[in-house]
């Protein structure tokens, strides 16, 4: 018998590759009994080891390279010289050193096919540090998957709106978008692994017939991943010709291609996303700019008689609100304030335009008069509405404004409203808060429309508030608006502040109310306030919620008055503050002790004013009946004496939950 | 707010020994009053010490008042400040109460044939 000898447990099955393998083995065996001095001693056996077969007796269990299995075993020839298992163990030991031999092989030629891939790869990072566009960079990565073999068929497919659409293709000419749920695509997709195929039938059977390689004979297709994206497309190559099929290094060099791809796809990705927040920032930037040099002028100096502040925050989207302000030399201040529909850089310079068109026709109005005389705001409007009307409504743009004129030595405001939010009028006198409204439409809305202003007079101490919608429509997260009417109660409530104040007041107030919620709209609010002509400074007092302290309050508020006041008038501020203060006592505190009342006198040369503040239960005081005066009630006669004395009252509810009643009353009666 | 009594001719005169009535008394001085309230009584408060009244303090009195006219008798001021007299007339109580200058007009006011 032949001492070398290899045989197979199932020659029928035996594949190419494992045959080559196993006659490798029985070389490598043969090998170490002719270095060793086993002479013709000893004989190797060897077979591939199928499944279901066990293994033969005193053979050794043995792998061969790509995934065989197969058993080698030596055989003494006179046994009587080998001591027992002793060539079991040499055999184990020859096998064991065949396996990692194969695995080292293996190794070799896996770095070898990894070297190729690098160098694509190499490649490919020099293609991206170039200017390549993406669309190019990824044709070459498909030019480099196909290898040049005008055979081969490339696609790589990415996921769009729910699809798989072509992205770079090689080779071929059209590629449908995909269901990434059906067919092949559809099995790649939930396995998340490549797939290579083989035989015209196979893949006709396993994929639909939109797919591009229906019909081909050999495909492989390849998941693009990312770690942060997950699987986002594929990548296929096939051919129709009968050459042989696809192996394991092509899949991995693929896999290696794939994700070079998917690297490519993906910075397109966030460098598309950046520029457009990049041009959004630039377009906030540009807005802003606009708004600072051309919206929004600066308040004059204030001067002895106007107190002016203006505040403007440009919210997340442009948009064209502007303010202008016009200081003649007699003393009186033209107020412009506007917001253009619509949002942007177009906005901002039809704004810009609006403020440009109504300065010169100030200029040309004024050119058209005696000197010293000043146009008046409705001639101003009308000739500025006739100049850009026409221009707004071939844009089917519009712009409400409001165009005031404050003559602080006559007392008096004149303005002319296109379609703009209300001017709150804050009249000193009696603690109310009034709206300036005209009739007239916004500019762009219809041709030819007639301006006409309207008038109210002005005391000293009135604060005028214009403003955007922007601070009326501020939304808070239940997208509740902030609304003219808490607009109303901050400027009655914030009067005393003056004009900067009361701005700082509002948008408090107003960024309170919005909590988390971003300005959807600009902010614009100009303020202005008619000088007191004697301010005596602010005298206060905080007193506790007890009977006990009336006497103490009585004596400030009287002290409050100084030298020059008569005892009548003491007395009834004494009278009057207490029937104030014991009401909120009793129907605001209910008598419980403890709780703060703050009360603050702020006279001027006109009028006695007091502010009495507290933090109980909202009451109204309107409410409360007429007393009798048969002298058949004990009470009820505490809001009338109130009244009586005090001419102008006016309670006040502040947002942060505080009762504030504003009492005056002139000094001259 | 302490007060003294003192009668004169069938006539309680009641003379106000504090300052001030106001919310912060009203309602002790009406309690302290009851027993002076007798039915029938002839009253005069004498206010002449009195600088402070508000509506509260008012509403006592009133009360006092229309006690006494319940039970036949009245109740009358005098000696009122010029502070007190303000608020009775802004609120016309001068027109329920008998108001009189001096303690000396009250009592003849109360005499027979007055």
């Amino acid at each position: 018998m032949d001492p070398l000898e290899s045989s197979t447990t199932n020659p029928e099955a035996k594949p190419k590759e494992s045959a080559q393998g196993l006659s490798a083995l029985v070389e490598f065996f043969r090998q170490r009994l002719s270095e060793e001095p086993f002479g013709s001693t000893v004989r190797v056996s060897a077979g591939l080891l199928l499944p279901g077969f066990a293994l033969p007796d005193g053979a050794v269990h043995v792998d061969l390279a790509q995934g065989c299995q197969a058993w080698a075993r030596l055989t003494a020839l006179q046994q009587e010289s080998w001591p027992g298992g002793a060539l079991e163990a040499l055999a184990r030991s020859w096998g064991e050193a065949y396996s990692a031999n194969g695995r080292e092989i293996l190794l070799m030629e896996e770095l070898a096919v990894d070297w190729e891939s690098l160098q694509a790869l190499y490649d490919l990072s020099a293609d991206l540090q170039s200017e390549l566009k993406p669309e190019e960079m990824l044709k070459r990565i498909l030019g480099r998957a196909i290898s040049n073999d005008a055979a081969l068929r490339a696609v790589l497919l990415v996921e769009r709106d729910g699809v798989l659409g072509p992205r770079a293709m090689q080779n071929l000419d059209f590629c449908a978008d995909l269901d990434p749920a059906g067919g092949l695509v559809g099995q790649c997709v939930s396995e998340q692994r490549s797939l290579v195929l083989q035989g015209q039938k196979h893949i006709a059977a396993a994929g639909t017939p939109s797919e591009p390689w229906n019909g081909s004979s050999s495909l492989a297709l390849v998941p693009i991943t990312t770690a942060a994206r997950g699987l986002f497309g594929l990548l296929a190559v096939w051919r129709y010709d009968s050459a042989p099929g696809f192996n394991s290094y092509f899949v991995r060099l693929l896999e290696a291609l794939g994700q070079q791809a998917a690297l490519i796809v993906e910075s397109d990705r966030l460098n598309r996303t950046l520029l457009e927040s990049e041009r959004f920032r630039q377009e906030i930037f540009i807005g802003s700019l606009i708004q600072q040099l051309l919206l929004i002028g600066a308040p004059p100096e204030a001067s002895a008689r106007l107190e002016v502040a203006n505040l403007a925050l440009p919210s997340q989207t442009v948009d064209g609100d502007f303010i202008d302000l016009f200081a003649h030399p007699d003393g009186t201040l033209d107020v412009l304030i506007g917001d253009v529909m619509g949002k942007g850089i177009p906005a901002a310079l039809l704004g810009a335009a609006t403020k440009t068109h109504i300065l010169r026709a100030l200029a040309e109005k004024a050119l058209e008069m005696a000197r010293g005389e000043t146009p008046s705001p409705e001639d101003i409007i009308n000739c500025a509405s006739a100049a850009i009307g026409p221009d707004l409504l071939t844009l089917e743009r519009f712009v409400t404004l409001c165009y005031a004129r404050i003559d602080p030595t006559s007392r008096r405001v004149t303005l002319v409203d296109c379609g703009h939010p209300s001017t709150l009028h804050y009249r000193a006198n009696t603690g109310e808060v009034v709206p300036l409204r005209g009739d007239g439409l916004p500019f762009g809305v219809l041709p030819g429309e007639r301006y006409k202003q309207i008038e109210a007079p002005l005391e000293p101490g009135d604060m005028l508030l214009l403003y955007s919608d922007g601070v009326t429509e501020a939304k808070n997260a239940e997208k509740d608006m902030y609304g003219e009417e808490r607009l109303t109660a901050t400027l009655r409530i914030g009067s005393h502040l003056g004009a900067a104040g009361l701005l700082a007041e509002i948008r408090n107030r107003v960024k309170e109310f919005c909590g988390d919620e971003k300005l959807g709209d600009d902010f614009t609010c100009l303020a202005l306030k008619i000088r007191p002509e004697r301010a005596e400074p602010v005298q206060e007092i905080t007193i506790l919620s007890s009977y006990a302290d009336l006497e103490k309050m009585r004596n400030w508020a009287a002290s409050t008055l100084h030298g020059g006041a008569t005892s009548e008038l003491s007395d009834e501020i004494k009278l009057a503050m207490t029937e104030v203060v014991v009401n909120i006592i009793r129907h605001g505190y209910r008598e419980e002790p403890g709780h703060v009342i703050r009360i603050r006198a702020e006279h001027h040369a006109e009028s006695l004013v007091f502010y009495v503040e507290d933090w109980a239960r909202e009451w109204a005081m309107a409410s409360i009946p007429a007393p009798s005066f048969e002298g058949d009630q004990d009470g009820g006669f505490g809001v009338f004496i109130v009244r009586s004395i005090f001419q102008h009252v006016v309670l006040s509810r502040s947002e942060d939950g505080r009762n504030i009643l504003r009492l005056s009353k002139p000094r001259k009666q | 707010m302490e007060f003294i009594t003192e009668t004169s001719t069938g006539v309680t005169i009641v003379t106000l020994r504090g300052e001030t009535l106001d919310a912060s008394n009203a309602k002790a001085l009406k309690t302290d009053l009851a027993p002076v309230l007798a039915p029938g009584a002839k009253l005069i408060f004498d206010m002449k010490d009195v600088r402070f009244v508000d509506s509260s303090g008012l509403g006592a009195l009133l009360s006092c008042l229309r006690q006494v006219h319940s039970s036949g008798g009245d109740l009358r001021l005098c000696e009122m400040g010029k502070a007190v007299r303000a608020l009775f007339e802004l609120v016309r109580m001068h027109r329920i109460f008998e108001i009189y200058n001096s303690r000396e007009e009250a009592l003849r006011s109360y005499a027979p044939g007055a």
